[in-house]
């Protein structure tokens, strides 16, 4: 399923950055009109009342703007806002923890970089072989 | 405008107290999942809802009227439950008929749509039925009588996880058609958790809970690390739940009320901090003492 | 919010009504099959035979009458309204339903079921004449064998109102079980202890032959109408009052 049960995020942040991911990848361009909160609650399966409240997250922080009776749609700057963020919460998160853990296991600074250095190839291969 | 409204609901059956001092008020349109144990008392406070029983004490309000022989609340509300009477002389055809000269805005394409789907047949006759298929027919009949408050009395009994599934998708696909105020009771909040607006979760007859179900994800945290750093940090906090595991090291569910760095500075401090799931929650607040069925084994 | 539906107890009843015909049309079989047992059973005569012989000539009287034709009927019109308030109270609450129109739906039912029992009753009556008539070869029947179809409208218009009568008591005595199940051995328990102390006492069971007598011995048709919708009125006016507080448990 799209959701993850286990997360100790809530069902609608969830959503919120499905749709983060939508508009990074490129699905929905800029100016573009993002899904209604029936279409989420019909894709997820969860209440339109939690739909809602994941677009609103999005258009509480300008990503998306409101054109009257015809819906959301996505902001010019959304993608490049989208970006800067997930670098500033989400990567630095995962870097504090990827140290933390290396640190529990006695990991040294050169092995962690050559772990990332390599972690990179890999990801970069398998982008290319798709 | 509430659709239900009840305060110091009390409804005893000679001694047990089944109701006990209830109040909430349930705001339209929304689905609540109405959560508890066997024996809570959800089904006699749906059917003081529905205008079945008479509560002892305390008001009810259903439509801004009391619902106890009300034709008019009757008329807008449907009840499922597994145990409907329906006439033993008439097939299920003849019965969808008949439950649609009832209400104003049955939906009779999409009852004989459902009928199709779950293959039933008009022929068949209810008390032949499989308790899955019986259960399964009577929430064709919530679903397609439209009423602006359906009530459904854990009508999953018996089915299947797929028609578990199907019903459930079909109520959330129905209700973003036509948006009614639905009360859903079950003990398995897990399943019906995603399409909720609100749960109310109830225990011995009392209310437990009444929040909105995005809220629940947020209202407890899972903390498991070494027994002293949990526990100092279970000083601040109401504990619902703990579980000795292995040596000093200790599980324990607890009223999130942290803010993100001190969660942050545990993670640091090596305890591992996880999201209770609603389900779990629900039972240790239910439960009758903290450490569970546990607690029993651990006193010999 | 989705809008309100006003509706009125008597449209509710009037559904209801559809309802429960087509919910009991099953009644009306054994409606059928009441008739036909009392109607053999009749074939026999009533009440015994008496014979004699008397110079080479024998006879036999043989009382034939339709009174266990309409007897059955009566205890068929009890028991419906008995079953009536043991299935028609439960099923009405299935879907919309107050007490009062499930009860007033369930007269109605109870009413329409009565005058068809009242008229095939007195039919019935009149087939096992003519069956009689044509088995034993009867020349003559002499006068008294035709009805006057005002005589034959009467016989009906009593029947369905003994029919109806009787099937509201039996829907009182139903939801009085319904409240209580006590009284599913009260009732019979009350009725026949009466029956059988003042039958010692007295030899006879004044109370039961009183309350027959006074609607049989009533002389004037509108009269005889008139203690029955009253006292039937009356019945179901208990009815109404007395489980207007009564909750479906289901």
């Amino acid at each position: 399923m799209l959701l993850d049960i286990d997360s100790l995020k809530p069902i609608y942040v969830q959503i919120a950055e499905w749709l983060e991911m939508e508009i990074l990848n490129g699905n929905i361009a800029s100016d573009e009109k993002i899904y209604s909160q029936n279409q989420l609650a019909d894709i997820f399966n969860v209440n339109p009342a939690t739909a809602a409240k994941g677009l609103n997250i999005l258009a509480d922080e300008k990503l998306l703007y409101k054109k009257r009776g015809l819906g959301m749609f996505v902001s010019s700057h959304a993608r490049g806002a989208i970006r800067s963020k997930r670098i500033e919460r989400n990567l630095k998160q995962l870097v504090l923890e990827l140290v933390a853990e290396a640190k529990r296991l006695d990991v040294g600074r050169d092995d962690l970089i050559n772990m990332l250095i390599a972690a990179e190839l890999q990801v970069t291969e398998e982008g290319s072989s798709q | 405008m509430n659709v239900v409204d009840c305060s110091g609901l009390t409804k005893t059956f000679g001694r047990t107290t089944a109701v006990n001092n209830l109040s909430f008020t349930l705001a339209p349109n929304k689905i609540t999942g109405l959560i508890g144990r066997n024996g809570a008392g959800k089904t006699t406070l749906l059917k003081m809802i529905a205008g079945y029983l008479l509560p002892n004490a305390g008001s009810i309000q259903v439509f801004s009227e009391n619902p106890f022989n009300n034709i008019k609340v009757s008329a807008n509300m449907v009840f499922v439950d597994e145990n409907m009477v329906l006439p033993a002389t008439m097939n299920l055809g003849e019965i969808l008929e008949s439950a649609g000269s009832f209400y104003a805005h049955w939906d009779h394409k999409l009852a004989v749509g459902l009928f199709t789907y779950f293959n039933l047949h008009p022929g068949q006759y209810h008390s032949k039925l499989s308790k899955g298929m019986r259960s399964a027919f009577n929430a064709i009949l919530g679903l397609a009588a439209r009423c602006p408050l359906t009530i459904f009395d854990e009508p999953t009994t018996g089915m299947d996880a797929a028609v578990r599934k199907d019903f459930y998708r079909a109520l959330l696909k129905d209700f973003m058609q036509r948006p009614r105020t639905v009360i859903l009771s079950s003990h398995l909040l897990n399943e019906i958790n995603d399409i909720l607006d609100d749960l109310l979760l109830i225990k011995d007859g009392e209310k437990c809970l009444h929040m909105p179900i995005d809220e629940l994800k947020e209202y407890a945290v899972g903390l498991q690390g070494k027994e002293e750093t949990v526990a100092e940090m279970a000083e601040k906090a109401e504990v619902m739940h703990w579980k000795k595991l292995g040596k000093d090291s200790v599980y324990m569910a607890v009223r999130n009320q942290f803010a993100e760095e001190e969660l942050q500075k545990a993670r640091l401090e090596g305890v591992a901090i996880s999201p209770v799931a609603a389900d779990d929650l629900c039972m240790y607040l239910t439960a009758r003492n903290k450490g569970g069925i546990d607690d029993v084994f651990d006193r010999n | 919010m989705m809008s309100l539906t006003e509706t009125s107890i008597l449209a509710v009843a009037k559904t209801q009504y559809h309802y429960k015909t087509k919910a009991h049309a099953g009644l009306f079989f054994t409606l059928i099959a009441v008739q036909l047992l009392a109607f053999l059973l009749s074939l026999n005569g009533v009440g015994g035979s008496s014979g004699g012989g008397n110079q080479g000539i024998s006879y036999t009287i043989k009382y034939v009458t339709g009174d266990v034709i309409i007897i059955f009927t009566l205890i068929w019109a009890f028991s419906i309204g008995i079953s009536m308030a043991n299935n028609g109270f439960k099923t009405d609450f299935t879907f919309v339903s107050n007490r009062l129109s499930s009860h007033l739906s369930s007269l109605a039912f109870l009413l329409t079921a009565t005058v068809i029992a009242g008229v095939t009753a007195t039919l019935c009556g009149l087939l096992l004449r003519v069956v009689m008539f044509l088995s034993h070869g009867g020349v003559d029947a002499g006068p008294a064998f035709w009805i006057a179809p005002t005589a034959l409208l009467s016989g009906i218009f009593a029947a369905t109102l003994y029919a109806a009568l009787l099937s509201i008591i039996g829907y009182f005595i139903g939801m009085l079980t319904q409240r209580h199940p006590a009284f599913v051995v009260l009732l019979p328990g009350l009725f026949f202890g009466t029956l059988f102390v003042e039958a010692r006492s007295t030899g006879q069971a004044r109370t039961l032959i009183n309350a027959i007598e006074f609607f049989s011995k009533e002389g004037s048709y509108a009269l005889f109408a008139l203690k029955v919708v009253i006292v039937s009125a009356i019945v179901f006016g208990c009815v109404i009052l007395f489980f207007s507080r009564m909750e479906v448990r289901k």
